[in-house]
C-alpha cells in the first residue's frame, strides 16, 4: 500500500517535471533562444526517465510529452506522441541492457533521441518536400543540442534525485 | 509470433495504436481532438501567465541594459517624426486632390472592412518551423485559415484552432505562400518562406521575371489573390534581387515589416471584405 502511494507521488513528480520542462521550452519570453534556435529538453528528460525508471514509465511520459509538444507544433496531434512514446520504450530497453544510469549515458541517449527525430523529419519532410539545405539543418540541430546540454545535466540530476528519494522512502517505510 | 506476446512489445503497440487514434480523430474532426483541446485549455493560461511574467522581467532587464540603444533610437525617431510632419502636409493636400479626382471620375473608394480579434502570443517552439501559439481560439470566433497581422503588416495565418488557443504559421514558414505585389510596379508574385532564409527572419519573393523592375527598398504588399489574405497589407521590403540557380526566373529577398521573433501581440482577421 505504502509502495503504491509512493509510486503515485513519484509519477506525479515526474509529470510535473515534464510540464515544467515543456513550459520552459515553449513559453514565449521565458524560453531562451540563440540564433533562432530553441532548447530541446524533452529527449534528455525521457532518456533520464528511461535510465532510472525503465521503459514503461519512459514510454508513458514520452507519450504525454509528445501530446504536449503537439499543442505547440503544426504537426498532427499524436505523431510526436508516437515518436516520444516509442523513444521512451526503446531507450528504456536499450539502457537497461547496455547502459548504466550515469550522466554520459543520459546525454548520449537524449542526443540520439533528438538526432533521430530531426533525421526522420529532415529525410521525410524537409528534404523531400522543401529540398532544405542539410548544412543549415545540421547547424540548427547542433546549436539547439549545444544549448540544451547544460539544462540536460540538471534534468539528469533532478530525475536521479527523485528516483533515489522515492527508493529510500520505500525502503524506510517498507 | 512469440514476440507479439512479449509485454514490452504489446505496450509499444498500444502506444502506436493510441497515437494513430489521436491522429485519426484529429483528421476526422478537422482540428485538435478532445484530449488535446482539454490539455491545451489547462496549459494555455499557464503559458500566458508565464509569458507575461517573462515580459515583465524582460522589460526591466531591457531598461537597464538597453538604455543607451533606446536613447539613440529615441533621438532617431524624433528626427523621423519631424520629417514626417513636413511630409504630412504635402500628403494631406495630395489626399484632398485625390478624392476630388476620384469623385470626378466616379470611382468608388476602396473600402476594406476587417473584423479583428486582438490576441497575445504565448509560445514559440520549433527550430524547423516558424509557428507560434496565441491565447484565443474558437470561443473568440477564430477559425482555421484566418489571416494574422499587426498594425504594421502581415504575420501569417491560423493553421489550427482549439477552444482557447490557436496555432499560427508565420509568413516565414516554408509552407506559407502569400499572393503579393510589389507596391511600386504592381508586379504580381508569391511571397513564400524558405528554409535557408527562415533563420535570418527573411522570406522570398518568387517567380519574378529576370528583367523585372525590382529595386532594393521596394515595398511588398498582399495582392489579395486567392482570398486568404486581405489586399494591401504590407509584407515587407525588398533587400536583394537575385537570379534563381536555374536561370529561368529571379527572386527577391524580403525583410518582413513585422519582426516575427519579437511579436507579443497580434490581430486575427476574422473576416474581411474588399470592394473596388
Amino acid at each position: 500500500m505504502v509502495d503504491r502511494k509512493n509510486k503515485i507521488w513519484k509519477y506525479c513528480a515526474l509529470a510535473l517535471t515534464l510540464l515544467a520542462l515543456f513550459l520552459l521550452q515553449t513559453t514565449r519570453a521565458i524560453s531562451p533562444r540563440i540564433l533562432g534556435c530553441f532548447l530541446d529538453l524533452i529527449p534528455f528528460f525521457i532518456a533520464a526517465v528511461a535510465l532510472f525508471e525503465g521503459p514503461y514509465t519512459a514510454g508513458c511520459l514520452g507519450f504525454a510529452a509528445g501530446l504536449l509538444l503537439g499543442l505547440c507544433s503544426p504537426s498532427p496531434d499524436g505523431l510526436l506522441a508516437i515518436y516520444y512514446g516509442l523513444l521512451g520504450i526503446a531507450l528504456g530497453v536499450y539502457g537497461s541492457i547496455y547502459m548504466r544510469p550515469v550522466l554520459p549515458s543520459c546525454l548520449v541517449l537524449g542526443f540520439l533521441g533528438s538526432f533521430f527525430r530531426d533525421l526522420v523529419a529532415y529525410v521525410f519532410y524537409f528534404a523531400l518536400v522543401y529540398k532544405a539545405s542539410l548544412l543549415h539543418y545540421t547547424t540548427d540541430f547542433f546549436i539547439s543540442a549545444a544549448m540544451s546540454i547544460l539544462p540536460a545535466i540538471l534534468i539528469y540530476f533532478w530525475v536521479r534525485r527523485l528516483n533515489r528519494r522515492f527508493m529510500e522512502k520505500n525502503e524506510n517505510e517498507g | 509470433m512469440k514476440i507479439f506476446r512479449s509485454k514490452i512489445v504489446l505496450f509499444a503497440l498500444g502506444i502506436v495504436a493510441a497515437g494513430f487514434l489521436f491522429i485519426g480523430v484529429s483528421y476526422a474532426v478537422g482540428g485538435p481532438n478532445f484530449i488535446s483541446s482539454m490539455v491545451g485549455a489547462v496549459v494555455t493560461p499557464v503559458q500566458r501567465g508565464l509569458s507575461n511574467v517573462g515580459d515583465f522581467f524582460g522589460d526591466i532587464f531591457g531598461y537597464f541594459y538597453r538604455y543607451n540603444a533606446l536613447e539613440e533610437e529615441n533621438i532617431r525617431l524624433r528626427e523621423q517624426i519631424s520629417a514626417y510632419r513636413n511630409k504630412e502636409l504635402a500628403f494631406n493636400s495630395a489626399i484632398a486632390e485625390n478624392s476630388q479626382l476620384r469623385e470626378m471620375l466616379s470611382l468608388k473608394l476602396r473600402r476594406r472592412d476587417l473584423t479583428c480579434e486582438p490576441c497575445n502570443v504565448i509560445s514559440d517552439v520549433s527550430n524547423l518551423r516558424s509557428s507560434f501559439t496565441i491565447d484565443k481560439g474558437t470561443l473568440s470566433g477564430i477559425a482555421v485559415g484566418n489571416s494574422v497581422m499587426t498594425a504594421d503588416g502581415l504575420v501569417g495565418y491560423v493553421s489550427e484552432a482549439s477552444i482557447n488557443h490557436a496555432e499560427v504559421i508565420s509568413i516565414l514558414d516554408m509552407s506559407s505562400k502569400v499572393g503579393a505585389l510589389v507596391s511600386r510596379t504592381r508586379e504580381a508574385s508569391v511571397a513564400e518562406g524558405s528554409f535557408e532564409l527562415m533563420g535570418k527572419g527573411q522570406l522570398k519573393l518568387s517567380y519574378l521575371k529576370n528583367e523585372a523592375d525590382i529595386k532594393v527598398g521596394d515595398w511588398v504588399e498582399t495582392s489579395g489573390f486567392g482570398g486568404m489574405y486581405p489586399k494591401g497589407i504590407l509584407v515587407g521590403r525588398v533587400s536583394e534581387f537575385l537570379p534563381e540557380p536555374h536561370g529561368i526566373s529571379s527572386y527577391a529577398i524580403i525583410d518582413p515589416i513585422v519582426k516575427i521573433d519579437e511579436l507579443r501581440s497580434v490581430f486575427v482577421v476574422k473576416s474581411f471584405d474588399i470592394t473596388e
